[in-house]
C-alpha cells in the first residue's frame, strides 16, 4: 500500500513540470502565430478599425507580450483555465463537454484493438512460424500501413453512403431514441466506423506484442515444467502464458495513449465528432490561447493518468516488478 | 458541361416556380403544418446576435428568431415589410420615418415597441455592429413620438437609398428590456436569442446542434408551418453530402455540399439542387493586388494579369457553371447600379505577354519575369482552387507565383494588417449598395487592420473624389450616376481584378417546400417553409 | 554488423519484399522529374477523367484536370525526404542525448529523461499540428515538429543500452586504464547502441510518412508541391463522383509505408539472428 502511495506522490510531483512545459509551449505557440483571436473573429464578420480595437480591448488582447505573459502565469498559478474566446464560455465547461466523446472513442478503440489484437496474437503465437502465424503477421503489417484518415474515407464511402449501414457522422442521433438502452445502442452505432478507422493500426500493435510474449512464454522453463507435470493445455495457457504475455500489452496500451489522442484529431474531424481533437484544431484556428492551453494540459493529464493506471495495474498483475523505480 | 448545367438550372427553376405558384394554392389547400426540418450548419458563431454581427453565418440561424425592419423580395421595389410596415425618407436626407407593425410581441411575452428600435439602432447597430458602424455613423438620434413610430435623425445628409438597401441585413431588432442591463457584448441573450420571429430559440448543444421551435404567438396568423428547425453542426462538406443522401438532414444551404457533387446529387431521386435564393448575397471572386510592389503598381501589369485569366475556365471548371464571369465591382444582379459597358479584359495570353514586355519586364533566364507571393483566402474551396489555377495561369505568361496557404486569422493579418502579400485571392460580399462594403475597397487613407478594405496601397484622387461625393448624394439619380462612374474608373485602373461573381446553391429534399422564394432566402425567416408528407 | 547484417536482411522474406518495394518507390521518386518533365500542376485534360480512359493520363485527372499520375509521382520525393529527415534528426538527437544520459547519469540523465517524459506525454500529432499551423508548411518546420517527440524512443533505447554496456567488463577496464569517458563512449558504446537504434528507424520513418500525409490531408501541407495527403483531401470533395482521386494516392501512401515497415521487420529479424 505504501508503495502505491509513494508511486502516486512521485508521479504527481513529476507531472507538474511536464504540465508547466506543455502549458508554456501552447501559450508561446499562439503568441508567435500570425494573427490573434480578433483576426480569426473578423475573418467571419469584417468590421472597421475601431471595431477591431474595441474587440481587442474587451478580450484582453490589447497589451504587450509581457502583460499577456503575466496574465497567463497568474491564471496558471491560480489553476484558472479562464474564458474561451471562440466559445465565449469558461474553458473548463467547453472541455467538460468534449472530453467524454474523446474518452468514448479512445475506450472503444482500445477495447476493439486489444480484443482483436490479443485474440489474433494468441492464435499466431501458439504455433510460431505456422501458416496461420505468417498470415496473421502479414495482416498486421498491412493494418499498420493503412493511413487512418484514408481508411475512414473508404469506410464512409462504403458503409455509410453506398451501403448505408452506419451513420455518416456525429456521435449520437439528434432525436432521442427511446430510453437508456436505445441511447446506448445509438452511441455504439455511431462509434463503429470511427473505431474501425482509428483502431485498425492498433490491432497490429497488440497482436505483435502478444504474439512475441506468447512465443517466449511457451518456451519458458516453468511452462515446460507445467506441461511436463501434465497440467491441461487450457490451464497452462491461462496461468503460464497469457498472464505474463498480457503485461507487455498493457505497456503498449500505455505507450500509445499519446498517439491515440493524436489520431483522434483526424478521425474526429473526419466523422464530425465534437471531441478534444477537433477542439484543439478549433483552438489553434481561433487563436484561442486559453482554450489551447486547457486542451493540451488536459490531454497531457489524461496521458499521465492513464500511464499511472497502467503502472498500478502492472504492479498488481506482477508483484515482482518494483513499479516505483521502473 | 453547359448542357448539364442548363438541365439543372431548368429543373430547379421549374421546381421553385412550382413552389412559388403553388404557394397561393398551398395556403388554402396543400401547406401542411408540423414536422421537424433538419438542416446542415457548418459554423457555430460565437455571438449569434444579428444586431451586432451582420454575417451570413449568424443570419442563417438568427434570422428565424430575430427579425429585421424589412426583408428583401424579388420584384416590386425589392423590399417587403417585416417589423416595419412603412418607411419614408425626407428629401433633405436628414430623417427616415418608420411605421412599425402592430400586435407584435417578444418571445418572452413583452410587447414590441418603437423603444426597441431606438435602442437597437443607437446602442447596437451604430456603435457595435460590424457593418452598421459605417452606414449608421451619422445617425444622431431616433425619436419615438409613439409606440408605433420611429424617426431616424441623421446629422449629415444620408442617402435614403442607402438606408433602404441596408434594412434587410443591418436592421435586426433586439428587445430593449433584455439588453438594457449590463454590458451588451456579454449579454446572455447574444447566444440564447430572444426575438419576435416565427421561431423561438430552444437549445444549443455546442458541436452538435441548434434547435429552434415554433413561436405559437407569431404575429402572422397560421405561421410558421414547421414545428422545429434543427441545425446539425457538420463542419465537413463531404459529410454533409453523405448525410443528405442518407436523409439524415433535409437541407444544406450556402453550397455546403462540394460543387463537384452537385451534378450527381441532382440526379438522386428526392433531392433537388436549387441555385436561386442568394442574389441578395452575391460573392465576388477577386484578385487583390498589393500596389506597394513596384511591378504591380503599373496598371499595364495588372491589366496583363487580368488578360492571363480564363474566366470561362474558372466558371466552368472551378464553379462547375454555377457562377458568372465578372469584370467590375457591382454584380449584374444589382440592376440599380450595375453597368454593362465596362471594358472587357478577356482571356488573351499574347496580349498579356505584350503588356508585360511593354512594362519593361522581359522573361529572364528561367523563363520567368518576376515572382509573386500568392495568398488564396481560406474562405471557400473555390478560393483555394482558384489559387491553384491562377498559379498556373500566371506561370504561363512568365510570372512565377508561389502559393502560401494560411488559416483565416493568419490570412487576415497578412493581407489587411501587415500587407505581406503580392497577390491575394478574396471572395468579397456585395451587400446591395456600393456604400456598404464596396467603396471601402477603393478609397484610400484607411488605417491598417481593417479587413476587407483597401489595404492594397491603391490611392487615386479621382476615385476618392467619386466615393466622397456619392456618400452624401441624397438624390438617387445623382448617386447612381456617381457609382456608375466609379465602376468605369475601377475597370480601367484595375486596382483589384474581379474574376467571377457567384451565389450559393441549396441542396434539399424535395419534401421541403417554399425553398429559395426570396433573394436572401437562407438568411430569411422561413415562416412559410413547410414539409410535405 | 555490416555485410552479414545486410545479407541476413535479404534473407528474410519481409526484408526482401520490403526492399524491392522501397526500391520501386525510390525509383519513382527519382525518375518523376524525368518521366513527367512538365509542371505536375499543369492543367492538361478534362477534369475528373477516369483512370485508364486515356493512355496519356493512365490514372485520370483531378478536379482541375491535372494529371494524377504525374502529381503522385512528383509527390513521392517530398514525402520520402520529409520522412527520412525526421528519422535522421530523431535518431541523431536520440543517439546523442541517450548516450549522454547513459554515460553521465545523475543530473544530466535526470534532465534529459524528464524532458523526454514531457515531450512523450504530449500527443505528438497534436504538437505537429499546432507547430505546423503556426510556422507554416516549410520542410524544416515540418521536420522539427515531427522530430520533437520522435527522438525520445531512440534516446531511451540508447540510454538503456549504454547503461548496460557501461557496467560491462570491457568498458570498466578501459575506464580504469584512464581513458577519457567521452572517447570511450564514442569508440565502444555508440557503435553498439546505433545497431539497436537502427531497428527503430523504420518505425519512425513509417510514422513520419503517415503524419506528414495526415497534416497535408488537414490542409497544412506545402501547396506548391504535390502531396499525397493533399490529393486525398481534394479527392474527398468528389469521393462519390470520382473515387479514384482518393484511392490512387492512398495506395501510393499505403505501399510506401508498407515497404518501410517490411524493411523494419526484416532488420529486426536479421538483428535478432545476428545477436544470437
Amino acid at each position: 500500500m505504501t508503495r502505491v502511495l509513494r508511486l502516486l506522490a512521485l508521479r504527481g510531483l513529476s507531472a507538474i513540470p511536464t504540465l508547466l512545459i506543455v502549458a508554456c509551449g501552447a501559450f508561446l505557440l499562439l503568441e508567435f502565430a500570425a494573427g490573434d483571436a480578433v483576426d480569426a473573429y473578423l475573418a467571419q464578420t469584417g468590421g472597421d478599425a475601431g471595431f477591431a480595437a474595441e474587440l481587442r480591448r474587451s478580450l484582453g488582447l490589447g497589451g504587450t507580450f509581457a502583460e499577456r505573459l503575466a496574465g497567463f502565469l497568474v491564471s496558471l498559478a491560480t489553476i484558472d483555465l479562464g474564458q474561451s474566446v471562440v466559445f465565449a464560455r469558461p474553458v473548463a465547461s467547453v472541455i467538460a463537454e468534449r472530453l467524454p466523446n474523446t474518452l468514448l472513442l479512445m475506450a472503444s478503440t482500445t477495447l476493439f484493438a486489444a480484443g482483436f489484437g490479443l485474440g489474433l496474437g494468441m492464435l499466431a503465437g501458439r504455433h510460431p512460424n505456422s501458416f496461420a502465424d505468417h498470415g496473421i503477421s502479414t495482416a498486421a503489417l498491412v493494418l499498420l500501413a493503412i493511413p487512418n484518415f484514408w481508411l475512414g474515407l473508404l469506410l464512409v464511402v462504403g458503409l455509410a453512403v453506398s451501403w448505408p449501414l452506419f451513420p455518416v457522422a456525429g456521435i449520437r442521433s439528434l432525436i432521442g431514441t427511446g430510453g437508456l438502452v436505445g441511447a446506448l445502442l445509438d452511441l455504439l452505432h455511431h462509434l463503429v466506423l470511427p473505431t474501425l478507422a482509428l483502431g485498425a493500426g492498433y490491432i497490429a500493435l497488440y497482436l505483435r506484442t502478444l504474439r512475441a510474449g506468447m512465443v517466449e512464454a511457451w518456451q519458458s522453463d516453468h511452462v515446460r515444467a507445467a506441461r511436463a507435470r501434465g497440467l491441461s493445455e487450457a490451464s497452462v495457457l491461462r496461468r503460464g502464458v497469457v498472464r505474463p504475455a498480457l503485461l507487455p500489452s498493457l505497456v503498449v496500451a500505455g505507450q500509445n495513449i499519446g498517439t491515440l489522442v493524436g489520431g483522434s484529431v483526424v478521425v474526429e474531424t473526419l466523422f464530425a465528432i465534437p471531441g478534444m481533437g477537433r477542439l484543439a484544431f478549433e483552438a489553434v484556428t481561433g487563436r484561442d490561447t486559453a482554450l489551447l492551453v486547457g486542451v493540451v494540459m488536459s490531454a497531457t493529464l489524461l496521458v499521465l493518468v492513464i500511464n499511472l493506471v497502467v503502472d498500478l495495474a502492472m504492479a498488481w498483475l506482477d508483484p515482482r516488478l518494483g513499479a516505483v523505480d521502473g | 458541361m453547359a448542357l448539364h448545367r442548363r438541365d439543372i438550372l431548368a429543373g430547379a427553376a421549374a421546381l421553385t416556380a412550382a413552389a412559388i405558384t403553388g404557394n397561393a394554392r398551398a395556403q388554402v389547400a396543400a401547406a401542411r403544418s408540423g414536422g421537424i426540418l433538419t438542416v446542415a450548419a457548418d459554423t457555430e458563431p460565437r455571438n449569434l446576435n444579428p444586431a451586432m454581427v451582420a454575417s451570413n453565418g449568424v443570419f442563417y440561424v438568427a434570422s428565424k428568431v430575430i427579425e429585421p425592419l424589412a426583408e428583401m423580395i424579388d420584384g416590386g421595389d425589392g423590399l417587403a415589410p417585416r417589423l416595419a410596415t412603412r418607411w419614408e425618407g425626407s428629401s433633405d436626407g436628414r430623417t427616415v420615418t418608420f411605421t412599425l407593425r402592430d400586435g407584435v410581441s417578444w418571445h418572452d411575452g413583452k410587447p414590441f415597441t418603437s423603444a426597441d428600435v431606438d435602442f437597437s439602432a443607437m446602442r447596437l447597430w451604430k456603435p457595435l455592429q460590424n457593418l452598421g458602424r459605417t452606414v449608421f455613423k451619422n445617425l444622431e438620434a431616433v425619436d419615438t413620438p409613439d409606440a408605433r413610430t420611429a424617426v431616424f435623425r441623421f446629422s449629415v445628409p444620408t442617402p435614403f437609398q442607402l438606408v433602404r438597401n441596408a434594412l434587410p441585413g443591418l436592421a435586426s431588432v433586439v428587445p430593449k428590456h433584455l439588453y438594457d442591463v449590463g454590458d451588451i457584448a456579454t449579454n446572455p441573450a447574444n447566444t440564447r436569442l430572444v426575438g419576435t420571429g416565427p421561431f423561438r430559440f430552444a437549445e444549443h448543444r455546442p458541436g452538435e446542434f441548434y434547435r429552434l421551435e415554433k413561436n405559437p404567438a407569431y404575429w402572422e396568423a397560421g405561421r410558421p408551418y414547421l414545428d422545429q428547425i434543427i441545425y446539425r453542426v457538420l463542419p465537413d462538406r463531404g459529410a454533409i453530402a453523405a448525410a443528405l443522401e442518407a436523409n439524415q438532414i433535409q437541407l444544406a444551404a450556402f453550397s455546403a455540399v462540394p460543387l463537384a457533387d452537385m451534378e450527381r446529387l441532382a440526379k438522386v431521386p428526392g433531392i433537388a439542387v436549387i441555385p436561386q435564393g442568394y442574389d441578395g448575397i452575391t460573392y465576388q471572386l477577386t484578385v487583390e493586388i498589393n500596389h506597394r510592389r513596384k511591378e504591380l503598381a503599373d496598371a499595364r501589369v495588372r491589366r496583363a494579369i487580368a488578360h492571363a485569366i480564363d474566366r470561362k475556365f474558372v466558371v466552368d471548371t472551378i464553379f462547375l457553371g454555377y457562377a458568372k464571369p465578372s469584370n467590375g465591382p457591382v454584380p449584374a444582379f444589382d440592376k440599380q447600379f450595375h453597368r454593362t459597358d465596362l471594358p472587357d479584359s478577356g482571356f488573351d495570353r499574347r496580349r498579356a505577354e505584350a503588356l508585360l514586355d511593354e512594362a519593361g519586364l522581359p522573361r529572364g533566364g528561367n523563363g520567368m519575369r518576376f515572382s509573386v507571393r500568392l495568398l488564396p483566402a481560406p474562405w471557400f474551396e473555390q478560393t483555394r482552387q482558384f489559387g491553384d489555377y491562377l498559379r498556373q495561369a500566371l506561370r504561363a505568361v512568365g510570372i512565377d507565383a508561389q502559393i502560401a496557404n494560411n488559416d483565416p486569422a493568419a490570412h487576415l493579418k497578412a493581407v489587411y494588417t501587415d500587407h505581406a502579400f503580392d497577390l491575394a485571392i478574396g471572395s468579397l460580399v456585395y451587400r446591395n449598395d456600393p456604400a456598404i462594403s464596396t467603396t471601402i475597397l477603393y478609397e484610400s487613407g484607411l488605417p491598417a487592420g481593417v479587413p476587407f478594405s483597401n489595404q492594397y496601397g491603391y490611392a487615386s484622387p479621382a476615385m476618392d473624389g467619386l466615393v466622397r461625393r456619392a456618400a452624401s448624394a441624397v438624390d438617387p439619380a445623382e448617386r447612381t450616376a456617381l457609382y456608375r462612374d466609379m465602376q468605369m474608373l475601377a475597370a480601367t485602373d484595375l486596382p483589384l481584378i474581379h474574376v467571377a461573381e457567384f451565389t450559393f446553391l441549396t441542396v434539399a429534399r424535395r419534401s421541403v417546400m417554399n425553398v429559395a422564394n426570396n433573394p436572401r432566402w437562407a438568411t430569411s425567416h422561413w415562416a412559410d417553409t413547410w414539409l410535405s408528407a | 554488423m555490416g555485410d552479414s547484417l545486410a545479407a541476413r536482411l535479404l534473407g528474410t522474406t519481409a526484408g526482401l519484399a520490403g526492399l524491392l518495394l522501397l526500391l520501386a518507390v525510390a525509383i519513382m521518386a527519382m525518375t518523376a522529374p524525368w518521366l513527367f518533365p512538365a509542371d505536375p500542376f499543369d492543367i492538361v485534360a478534362r477534369p475528373l477523367l477516369r483512370p485508364f480512359s486515356q493512355i496519356q493520363h493512365p490514372l485520370g485527372t483531378d478536379r482541375l484536370g491535372r494529371d494524377l499520375l504525374a502529381m503522385i509521382a512528383h509527390g513521392t520525393r517530398p514525402s520520402l525526404v520529409t520522412a527520412l529527415s525526421v528519422a535522421a534528426v530523431a535518431l541523431g538527437i536520440g543517439l546523442a542525448t541517450g548516450a549522454l544520459a547513459g554515460m553521465f547519469g545523475g543530473l544530466v540523465d535526470e534532465l534529459i529523461m524528464r524532458l523526454a517524459d514531457a515531450l512523450q506525454t504530449v500527443p505528438p500529432f497534436v504538437v505537429a499540428l499546432a507547430v505546423v499551423s503556426v510556422l507554416g508548411p516549410s520542410l524544416p518546420g515540418l521536420v522539427a515538429a515531427l522530430s520533437l517527440s520522435a527522438w525520445t524512443a531512440p534516446a531511451r533505447v540508447v540510454r538503456a543500452e549504454v547503461m548496460r554496456l557501461r557496467s560491462a567488463a570491457f568498458v570498466e577496464s578501459s575506464l580504469l586504464l584512464g581513458r577519457n569517458r567521452a572517447i570511450v563512449a564514442l569508440q565502444v558504446v555508440l557503435p553498439n547502441a546505433i545497431t539497436v537504434a537502427l531497428a527503430l528507424a523504420a518505425v519512425i520513418v513509417a510514422g513520419a510518412l503517415l503524419s506528414e500525409a495526415a497534416l497535408s490531408f488537414l490542409g497544412l501541407g506545402d501547396p506548391n508541391r504535390p502531396s499525397w495527403g493533399a490529393l486525398i483531401a481534394e479527392g474527398r470533395q468528389v469521393m462519390r463522383t470520382a473515387p479514384h482521386v482518393i484511392i490512387a494516392p492512398g495506395i501510393a501512401l499505403f505501399l510506401t509505408v508498407l515497404a518501410v515497415s517490411l524493411v523494419g521487420e526484416g532488420v529486426a529479424k536479421a538483428l535478432s539472428r545476428h545477436n544470437n
